[in-house]
């Protein structure tokens, strides 16, 4: 799986082909160290027998050189020399995490205990995950677009989901999001150019397969550019695997690995070219049971989070429930911090669980309890 | 416990430095050869044979040979240091540069580097993990392995241009083989 580069890299001064290629090996050689040791060390890949154990992937063609420019501006040479100087030192092999075994399987398995609302989803993912396994390959390229009520956990979910795959993960609000820079890099003439998101997770991140969660892919505005104009080249597998970065047009990288699972409450407001390149899963809100176990993992991890599970109940009360049954996963997330930072403040013990004005006329609320 | 300095004394422990007065010692026979070189200039065969019986060959010897210990190990040590600087450098220059203006120095170096490139490779190697290391890199146990098979297949021709390698190596004075091979 890893291959190795055995050409040389760009920008460098020629010499016999053959010579050249050593010190090319050389040099990628250390590059693929200090991206396997990136990996060790942002607490991913850990779970590899040993750092050198994990398969790289090719992400760029490292003979390819910056386009002859005839700008004379210092900052424009400078810039482009602080490029050829990143590819030289990072080398085109990334890692390609979350490969596909049982060990795997399993860990995504682990969301239909988390997530029973997302049964459809995970369904999707083990079968992605069985056929890669016949190829030896690794989960990439997923496209997965989750639709439904707001605050039913669609982003909890895909960040839970890049936990158990032990990926990077990279949470994009689209309803903020101002243009398409974002995504793919502000184009070369502007003075402050700079690469886009994916340029920056593939060529300066340790991974070649990370995960891009596009928040509220509805909701996006294009005021300022169409954020999701780049969306259509990077989400279909070949022109993804030679996309280039508007700030960096000369190198084509291999984004096709890249995982991308959108949110939207509203599907239909997506135009057809951009839906049709997703696995679409509606997600309803979770059964009452599930809904009791959802709200008792939140309460847990919370007190967790902070020491505190010596200083409360750990286990949430039956009225607590029922005030918080009533409104969507992430208020009860907000209500329950608040609840508890309360109760710090005033060093009790009791929860007093503050739920937002009614929203919903055909539900029931409760107030403080 | 505090890390303990190596001390540079060890390196000199000839006889010569048994005597109390060495520094003087130095001074004087320095002065001596000048003398015979004076006397040979001339052509005073009496002057030239009384300051010859007074230089110490004892110490001229030492000098001689410590000269060109010192300079071996200056050529390993550079080698080993360019070899892993070239193989670092993430500018698009690259070392090719460093390379010629330290083969240019003396006529001497391009022989030595020659001499002393298997000692400079796998010097390099452990510079190149050490400064890795340094910068925060894991490099375990098959990352070292790694790096020493690739730099043992380095050679002088793999780091400069081919025109500047056979100013400094031409082919036909070349008879045993590749430099650095």
């Amino acid at each position: 799986m890893v291959d190795i580069l055995v050409s040389p890299q760009a920008g460098m001064p020629e010499r016999h082909t053959e010579e050249n290629s050593r010190l090319a090996s050389l040099q990628a050689i250390i590059a693929a160290i200090r991206v396997r040791s990136q990996a060790i060390q942002t607490g991913r890949g850990a779970s590899a027998a040993s750092p050198c154990g994990l398969p790289m992937v090719r992400v760029f063609d490292p003979t390819i050189k910056p386009t002859e420019g005839l700008s004379a501006e210092r900052d424009v040479t400078k810039r482009e020399q602080r490029i050829v100087s990143i590819l030289r030192e990072r080398g085109c092999l990334r890692v390609l995490g979350a490969v596909a075994s049982p060990t795997l399987a399993a860990a995504i398995a682990q969301l239909f205990d988390t997530h029973e609302n997302f049964t459809k989803a995970i369904d999707y993912l083990l079968g992605e995950e069985i056929l890669l396994r016949r190829q030896e390959g690794a989960l990439c390229g997923v496209r997965l677009l989750l639709y439904g009520g707001a605050g039913v956990g669609k982003t909890h979910f895909a960040l839970t989901l890049a936990k158990l795959l032990d990926l990077p993960a990279e949470v994009i609000g689209l309803s903020s999001a101002q243009a398409a820079a974002f995504l793919s890099g502000s184009e070369q003439y502007w003075s402050n150019s700079q690469p886009g998101l994916v340029w920056k997770q593939i060529i300066q991140g340790a991974y070649a397969n990370p995960i891009v969660v596009l928040d509220e892919i509805d909701k996006v505005t294009d005021k300022w550019g169409d954020p999701l104009g780049a969306l259509y080249q990077l989400l279909e597998g070949h022109s993804a695997s030679i996309f280039c970065d508007k700030s960096i047009p000369w190198l084509p990288i291999d984004a096709s690995r890249v995982n991308w699972v959108a949110t939207a409450n509203d599907v239909e407001r997506l135009h057809p070219a951009i839906r049709s390149r997703f696995f679409e899963v509606e997600v309803t809100s979770p059964t009452e049971d599930a809904l009791r176990g959802l709200l008792q993992r939140l309460y847990s991890d919370l007190l967790s989070e902070f020491s505190l599970t010596d200083r409360f109940a750990r286990e949430l009360t039956p009225v607590q429930f029922r005030a918080l049954s009533g409104v969507s996963v992430r208020d009860a997330k907000r209500i329950l911090r608040a609840a508890v930072g309360l109760a710090l403040r005033d060093e009790s013990k009791d929860l007093v669980l503050m739920t937002p004005p009614q929203r919903d006329v055909g539900r029931q609320r409760m107030g403080f309890i | 416990m505090t890390q303990k300095t190596e001390l540079k004394q060890r390196q000199f422990r000839h006889d010569c430095h048994q005597n109390q007065q060495f520094i003087e010692h130095l001074n004087g026979q320095c002065q001596q050869l000048g003398r015979v070189e004076v006397a040979m200039s001339e052509g005073d065969l009496t002057e030239i044979h009384t300051r010859v019986s007074e230089l110490d060959f004892h110490l001229i010897r030492y000098a001689c040979f410590f000269l060109g210990w010192r300079t071996d190990e200056a050529a390993k040590h550079d080698c080993a240091e360019l070899l892993a600087e070239s193989a670092l450098d993430t500018s698009e220059k690259g070392g090719g540069d460093r390379w010629e203006n330290w083969l240019d120095a003396a006529p001497c170096w391009p022989l030595l580097a020659k001499e002393k490139w298997p000692y400079a490779v796998s010097k390099a190697a452990e510079i190149i993990v050490q400064r890795l290391e340094a910068a925060g890199v894991n490099v375990n146990g098959v990352a070292v392995d790694e790096i020493e098979e690739a730099v043992s297949r380095m050679k002088l021709a793999d780091l400069m241009l081919p025109a500047v390698f056979e100013r400094f190596f031409p082919a036909s004075t070349d008879d045993e083989g590749e430099p650095g091979g």
